[in-house]
């Protein structure tokens, strides 16, 4: 699994190379101490940065949710360019082969950063923990953010098993072949 | 926990022994000296077991002190665990997971370069791509609403949705002040326009339209279009070799057996699709006005041939099938294959006007009215969905309704001809010759522009149109209400046509056997 785990990241470089960037940039900000730097490594922790975990609720959710908030407002509008230019204005290489060549380069990197937007399981089960099994926190925060937890979750679950890289995948497929 | 074991050894054994004891005290019966030896002997062993018990528990005490001391042991070892795990040699700081030197260099540990870099051209290439996306918004929506047009196969819907796309982008184009390349059509909205084409129409249509389209490139090389030349191109191989046979046709005195049988001879020949041989004899039979029976043998003739091929020739003889038949009276058979070809296309008019008609023809009003229903679902706020309802609400009697409704469909749709041609057919019937001259000429106006837009000449060769047009100036020049202000347009109109050309039902008005009443309030209430 692991192995299927590093080929989805080298696959989906440049977004996990961001999400890394995010996610020490957050580690920086939040005063979080980080172990390894290297984004791109080959082992299971390929796509983020190597840090102590979060001990309190706010910063644990800060450092859950806002690389991925930043991968995915990034990498949405780079696909939807790509992708509505390609899909809905129909644009082939009859038409231009530099703007097919920039749509096509739009729409995968920003699948990319659609694919690397969740955290590693680790961090999400610490968001968890900290909100809702110690309740650190205030009440009023712990609620509001419960469901973002539950899809960061999820989240970091599906990426770890490559599920989402399967559903755009699909998406693309359902698209552009049938 | 051994610790613990021990002192429960020592304490059970305890308890055994001082029960042991009172057990023996509280025996009754036995004779004192025997107890008085008893005792002796029992005070004796007792000795001696205080002693054993004695050398016991300080034994005890000696595990117990040794379990004390094993567990501090214990304690001692665990803090060496507590090193640093990044350098391995000082000790964890007090809330941290690391040492306080490694701690500060992780935390003083730059992003690198490359990292900045890929991140700010992130963010800027988004900036980007959210510019494209709102350029792209509006066409791509238009797009959208098209396909959404095609998935229910309203294939004319989805047709003129696709046509707008280009029109959206030069409005884009146009407040941007520039040509940007960021608005462009491309060549998959090409595709789908074409795709419509085929479906609503024929796939010779959609060749024609791509040739018309796309003259930048070389059409017969695009993938999707070859399909549409392959049917072109076998239809014109075989017309150009008939050619001549069928100008036989517009002779003085056309041989019709002579025609088919020539027209037969061709059939098996090198460049020749047999279908469109049974298509022309077809056609022949309809330019020479031959009997009904004969036109509906010769179009079965053409569908078993059609069939016999295993591929979609649908479009090729379903609605003149159909015509065929209802004019023949056969109209439940009629419906069969207008059902076939509102199987294909949701938005075809003139399929659901022929079936409202035979419905109406065989005085079947719900069956007409649920038709009506049906295309109006499928075609909402269309201006046929007003057409085909302004044509029941005539058919049905209603000609105030129709009237209202169709001033409401041409406030919406001024520039449909057909649309003004059904009002000036309710002016005339009403005896209104001057607002039905009007109207007339509005339809004529714009059927006159789309000619001179778009070269399509089907409203204006429209025999129901021509007629339509010639009778209201007709009647306006016999009219008490003529006036020197029409007077010139009127005369125009009527120099442009020959009343050879004219339907019988518009002879029959201006010969007098029949009433301008009559003709739009009976029947198919229309001129042709």
């Amino acid at each position: 699994m692991t192995a299927l785990y590093i080929a989805s990241k080298i696959l989906t470089f440049p977004g996990a190379y961001i999400k890394g960037f995010w996610e020490h940039l957050t580690c920086k900000i939040l005063g979080i101490p980080v172990e390894i730097p290297g984004y791109l490594r080959i082992d299971e922790a390929c796509g983020h940065v190597e840090h102590s975990l979060a001990t309190k609720g706010f910063r644990a959710y800060l450092l859950a949710t806002g690389p991925a908030f930043m991968n995915f407002n990034a990498g949405i509008w780079i696909f939807l360019a790509g992708f509505v230019n390609l899909n809905y204005m129909g644009i082939t290489p009859y038409d231009s082969v530099g703007l097919f060549v920039l749509y096509i380069l739009m729409t995968y990197v920003g699948v990319s950063m659609l694919c690397n937007v969740f955290p590693l399981v680790e961090d999400a089960m610490n968001l968890y923990d900290l909100l809702y099994s110690q309740k650190k926190g205030n009440a009023v925060g712990r609620i509001l953010a419960y469901i973002p937890t539950v899809i960061t979750y999820a989240g970091a679950y599906a990426e770890k098993y490559c599920i989402t890289l399967l559903f755009w995948i699909i998406v693309l497929v359902v698209s552009f072949v049938i | 926990m051994k610790f613990e074991k021990n002192n429960d050894r020592i304490l059970n054994y305890t308890d055994e022994k001082e029960d042991k004891r009172l057990d023996k005290e509280n025996l009754n019966g036995i004779p004192e000296e025997e107890i008085a030896e008893d005792n002796a002997a029992q005070a004796a062993e007792e000795i001696a077991e205080e002693s054993e018990a004695a050398e016991k528990i300080e034994s005890a005490e000696e595990i117990a002190e040794d379990a004390a001391e094993e567990i501090t042991a214990d304690e001692d070892v665990k803090e060496p665990a507590e090193i640093c795990p990044v350098c391995g040699e000082r000790e964890v700081s007090e809330e941290g997971n690391y040492c306080t030197e490694c701690e500060r260099k992780m935390l003083r540990r730059r992003i690198p370069f490359l990292a900045w870099i890929a991140g700010l051209l992130s963010l800027s290439f988004s900036l980007f791509a959210f510019v494209l996306v709102l350029l792209a918004s509006a066409p791509a929506l238009q797009v959208i609403k098209g396909d959404t047009y095609a998935n229910k196969k309203n294939w004319y819907g989805a047709y003129t949705a696709y046509a707008d796309v280009q029109t959206m982008a030069d409005e884009i184009n146009s407040i941007l002040g520039t040509e940007s390349i960021y608005t462009k059509v491309g060549m998959g909205v090409n595709k789908r326009i074409i795709n419509a084409v085929a479906n609503y129409s024929s796939p010779i249509d959609a060749y024609y339209v791509a040739q018309r389209m796309l003259t930048d490139v070389n059409i017969d090389e695009i993938g999707f279009i070859k399909k549409y030349k392959a049917v072109c191109d076998e239809h014109d191989a075989t017309f150009d070799l008939i050619e001549e046979t069928l100008n036989k046709a517009y002779d003085e005195n056309p041989d019709e057996e002579k025609i088919y049988a020539e027209l037969d001879a061709f059939k098996g020949k090198e460049g020749v699709t047999d279908l469109y041989i049974d298509f022309y004899k077809f056609a022949v039979a309809d330019l020479l006005g031959s009997d009904i029976d004969t036109q509906i043998s010769l179009l079965k003739d053409l569908e078993k041939a059609c069939l016999a091929t295993g591929k979609d020739y649908n479009w090729l003889y379903c609605q003149p099938m159909a015509e065929t038949l209802s004019a023949a009276g056969k109209g439940s058979e009629a419906i069969k294959y207008l059902d076939l070809i509102i199987e294909n296309d949701t938005s075809k008019y003139d399929a659901y006007e022929l079936k409202m008609d035979a419905q109406l023809d065989s005085r079947d009003k719900d069956a007409a009215s649920k038709t009506l229903a049906e295309f109006k679902v499928n075609n909402e706020a269309t201006e046929t969905a007003y057409l085909l309802e302004i044509q029941f609400l005539r058919r049905t009697g209603e000609q105030d309704k129709a009237k209202t409704l169709c001033l409401e469909a041409l406030e919406l749709y001024e520039s449909v001809p057909e649309l003004s041609r059904q009002l000036a057919l309710i002016y005339m019937a009403k005896g209104d010759y001057v607002n039905a001259f009007d109207s007339m000429m509005l339809a004529y106006n714009y059927a006159y522009y789309i000619y001179q837009s778009t070269y399509d000449t089907s409203t204006l060769d429209d025999p129901a149109f021509y007629n339509s047009l010639y009778l209201s100036a007709y009647l306006l020049k016999n009219s008490d209400e003529m006036e020197e202000d029409f007077a010139e347009d009127v005369e125009e109109i009527l120099s442009q046509f020959d009343e050879d050309t004219l339907e019988g039902v518009t002879k029959e008005i201006i010969g007098g056997s029949k009433t301008v009443a009559e003709v739009l309030t009976e029947g198919e209430c229309d001129l042709a």
